[in-house]
C-alpha cells in the first residue's frame, strides 16, 4: 500500500529539511504556487474526501472554503498538535519524525484559505516534538517557504509562530485551544459561531490536526482519485492507527481508513499479548465506548463506528484481554475525564467525579444494583455539558456497563473487585 | 488576600539571591510580550529561572503583559505544567491512564515511591526528585511510560526504575 502519512520515517534524520526535500518535499508546495488557484487547490481536497483525522472527520477543504469566503482579515491556520487522548501517539510520532510534511500542508492550507498568520500549538509533553518543530519552522524561513512573499510570489506570505500548551486535555478543543493561544486559560467558548468564522483572536481560523494536513502535500501531488483509492469501505485515504494495553506490538500503522479491527489488532499488531484471549477493545482513545470480540469484523472509520454506538476518534485502539475487569477499565477512563475537566460548566465538573465515585464504590463493594441505572441517568444529564468533552466523558463507562453488564453486576454481587476490595472508597483504589 | 499572597502559600519572599533571576525574567519579557497572548511562554520562562512561578513573577508578568494578576494567577493553576511552589531537579511523571494500567503502571508507581522512600508521593529532602501521577503523556508505544522532566522513558520496569533513580542520583543535581 502507497504510504501517505508515514512515507519519510525511516530516513535518516527525517526531520531536518535536506531529508524532506530529497525525498521531494516542497515540490507539491511550489507546484501549487505556480501552477492553481486557491480555489482550485480547496476542489482538489474536497475531491479527495480528506477529513479532520483528529476525530471529527470534518471536510478539511470545506472547512478551507469557509475561512476563505469570511471577509475578516488576518485569516489564521492553526495546527492542533495538543494529542492527548489516552491510547493516543500518531500526532507525535508526525511531529518527531516528519514535521515538514505537516508544514508543508499548513502552508498550502494558508494559501487556499487565504491565511496570512498561523500557529503550531504542541501539547507541554511533547519535549522532542518541540525540539524538532522549532527547528523546522527555522528551516522554512531561511529556504523561503515562509515569511513574506513566498517563493517569489508578492501575494503570499505566511507567518507562523510555536506554541506548547502545557498540560490540559481540555485544549486540544479548538476553541479552548484558542483561548490558550490567547494567553487564558484553556476554557472552551460557545458554538456557533464556528471558528471558521471566528476563531482565534476572533479571525476566521482553520484548525487542522497534524495528520489532516500531512495528508495535503500527497493529494497535491497524486491526485484526488488517488488518495480516495486508498480507503475502503466508503472512507478516503490512510489513517495512522495506533495500538496500545495488551497488545504484542504497540505502534502505529498507517493502513486504509476503514481496515477492520481484526487486521489491525490481529494482522499487524500480533495480537493480544501472551497469546490471550480478546475481550475488549477501544476504537479511538479514552473517549469511545468498547467493544467486544463480535465486532472486530467492524471497519475502523467514522460511520460504522457510529453505527456500533461508540465512535472512531483518534484511532488510538486500546486493547484489553480476558483478565481485564470492565468496572476497572471503565473506572480509568472516568478518572481521566475527572482529572481533565475543566471545571467550567457544571455537568462536567460534577458528572466526572460522580461517575468515579459510582464505580469506586462498586470496586470496593459498596455498590448496588441501582448504581447501573445511576450510571444512565448521569450520563443523560452529562449530555448537557457545555463542550465535547463533558458530552463524551460518560460514553466509555456507559457503553461498558451496556457491553459488558456481567462484569458489573458480578462485582456488585460478589462484593466488589477481589484486588480493590474492602478498600475505602477516598479516591485510593487507584 | 491579594493574588501575591495567596500565591505565596506562606512562603517568605525571594530574597537579595533572586534579584538577579527577576532581572533576567524582567529581560525576558520584553522579547516575549512582543508577541500577543504569550502568556504560556512568560510562564515557562518563570519556571526556566525559578523551577517554579514566585508571586513576585506573577506580579511582573501581569504588568509586563499588561493583564490584571488575577488572570495571570488562574493561568498558572489551570496548567498542570505550572507549579506556584519550587520543584524538584528531577521530576517523574509516571501515567496512569487506561494503557500504561494494563501495561502494569501501578507496579511502576509503587517501584517509585518506594526506590524514593516517599509512600505518600511528597517530594525528596534532598530536593532531587518527586513524583507526579499523570494523565496519558501520548506515549503508549513506550506504555508503562514515564517522563523524566521531558525526557521519554519507557516501557518501565520495577527494575528499570530502581536503575534510573540510582542513575539520576548519581548525576545528582
Amino acid at each position: 500500500m502507497d504510504r501517505v502519512v508515514t512515507a519519510n520515517f525511516g530516513r535518516p534524520e527525517s526531520w531536518t529539511i535536506a531529508s524532506y526535500q530529497q525525498a521531494g518535499g516542497y515540490h507539491a508546495l511550489a507546484r501549487v504556487l505556480r501552477e492553481l488557484q486557491p480555489e482550485d487547490v480547496i476542489q482538489i481536497v474536497k475531491d479527495a474526501g480528506l477529513t479532520g483525522r483528529g476525530g471529527a472527520f470534518f471536510p478539511t477543504g470545506m472547512k478551507w472554503e469557509l475561512v476563505r469566503k469570511d471577509p475578516k482579515a488576518p485569516r489564521y491556520v492553526v495546527v492542533n498538535g495538543d494529542e492527548s487522548e489516552p491510547g493516543t501517539y500518531v500526532n507525535r510520532y508526525s511531529l518527531e519524525l516528519d514535521p515538514h510534511l505537516m508544514l508543508e500542508g499548513m502552508i498550502i492550507a494558508a494559501y487556499a484559505s487565504a491565511a496570512t498568520r498561523g500557529y503550531v500549538y504542541i501539547r507541554g509533553e511533547f519535549g522532542l516534538a518541540h525540539q524538532r518543530v522549532r527547528r523546522a519552522l527555522a528551516e522554512c524561513y531561511a529556504a523561503g517557504f515562509l515569511g513574506q512573499n513566498i517563493l517569489g510570489r508578492s501575494d503570499f506570505s505566511f507567518e507562523v509562530s510555536f506554541r506548547r500548551g502545557a498540560g490540559a486535555y481540555i485544549c486540544g478543543e479548538e476553541t479552548a485551544l484558542f483561548n490558550s493561544l490567547e494567553g487564558k486559560r484553556g476554557n472552551p467558548r460557545f458554538k456557533p459561531p464556528f471558528p471558521t468564522n471566528v476563531g482565534v483572536w476572533g479571525k476566521p481560523t482553520a484548525i487542522n490536526n497534524v495528520e489532516t494536513l500531512s495528508c495535503v502535500p500527497a493529494i497535491l501531488t497524486r491526485g484526488a482519485e488517488w488518495f480516495k483509492s486508498l480507503g475502503r469501505s466508503g472512507a478516503s485515504g490512510t489513517k495512522m492507527y495506533c495500538l496500545s494495553g495488551h497488545i504484542e506490538r504497540p505502534g502505529v500503522y498507517e493502513l486504509p481508513l476503514g481496515t477492520t479491527a481484526r487486521e489491525l489488532i490481529f494482522g499487524h499488531g500480533g495480537g493480544v499479548r501472551g497469546g490471550r484471549a480478546l475481550k475488549a477493545f477501544k476504537p479511538g482513545g479514552a473517549s469511545s465506548a468498547p467493544l467486544t470480540p463480535a465486532e472486530l469484523d467492524a471497519p475502523l472509520e467514522p460511520k460504522s463506528m457510529g453505527a456500533l454506538g461508540t465512535i472512531m476518534g483518534t484511532g488510538g485502539v486500546i486493547v484489553m484481554d480476558d483478565t481485564t475487569n470492565m468496572v476497572e477499565a471503565a473506572y480509568h477512563d472516568a478518572l481521566f475525564f475527572e482529572e481533565e475537566s475543566c471545571g467550567f460548566c457544571i455537568p462536567c465538573r460534577e458528572g466526572t467525579p460522580n461517575l468515579v465515585q459510582i464505580l469506586e464504590r462498586i470496586m470496593v463493594g459498596q455498590g448496588a444494583m441501582d448504581d447501573l441505572d445511576l450510571l444512565e441517568e448521569l450520563g443523560a444529564s452529562m449530555m448537557a455539558s457545555f463542550c465535547g468533552l463533558g458530552q463524551f466523558a460518560h460514553q466509555p463507562v456507559r457503553g461498558a456497563v451496556r457491553r459488558f453488564r456481567d462484569d458489573f453486576v458480578t462485582a456488585i454481587a460478589q462484593g466488589g473487585i477481589p484486588k480493590y476490595r474492602g478498600r475505602g472508597g477516598d479516591g485510593q483504589a487507584a | 488576600m491579594s493574588v501575591a499572597t495567596s500565591a505565596a502559600r506562606g512562603r517568605p519572599p525571594l530574597g537579595a539571591a533572586d534579584q538577579p533571576k527577576l532581572a533576567t525574567l524582567r529581560a525576558r519579557l520584553q522579547e516575549i510580550k512582543r508577541e500577543p497572548g504569550s502568556t504560556l511562554e512568560a510562564l515557562y520562562a518563570t519556571q526556566e529561572l525559578f523551577s517554579y512561578v514566585p508571586p513576585e513573577a506573577i506580579t511582573m508578568i501581569a504588568e509586563e503583559l499588561g493583564m490584571p494578576e488575577s488572570a495571570v494567577y488562574g493561568v498558572v493553576t489551570f496548567y498542570t505544567m505550572f507549579y506556584l511552589e519550587p520543584q524538584p531537579r528531577y521530576l517523574l511523571r509516571v501515567c496512569r491512564d487506561l494503557s500504561c494500567h494494563l501495561a502494569g503502571a501501578p507496579e511502576i508507581v509503587r517501584a517509585v515511591r518506594q526506590e524514593l522512600g516517599t509512600p505518600r508521593g511528597e517530594a525528596t529532602a534532598d530536593g532531587l526528585f518527586k513524583l507526579e501521577v499523570v494523565s496519558c503523556l501520548g506515549l503508549c508505544d513506550k506504555q508503562p511510560a514515564m517522563l523524566v522532566n521531558l525526557e521519554q522513558r519507557g516501557p518501565m520496569t520495577p527494575e528499570r526504575i530502581r536503575a534510573l533513580v540510582h542513575e539520576l542520583r548519581a548525576r545528582g543535581a
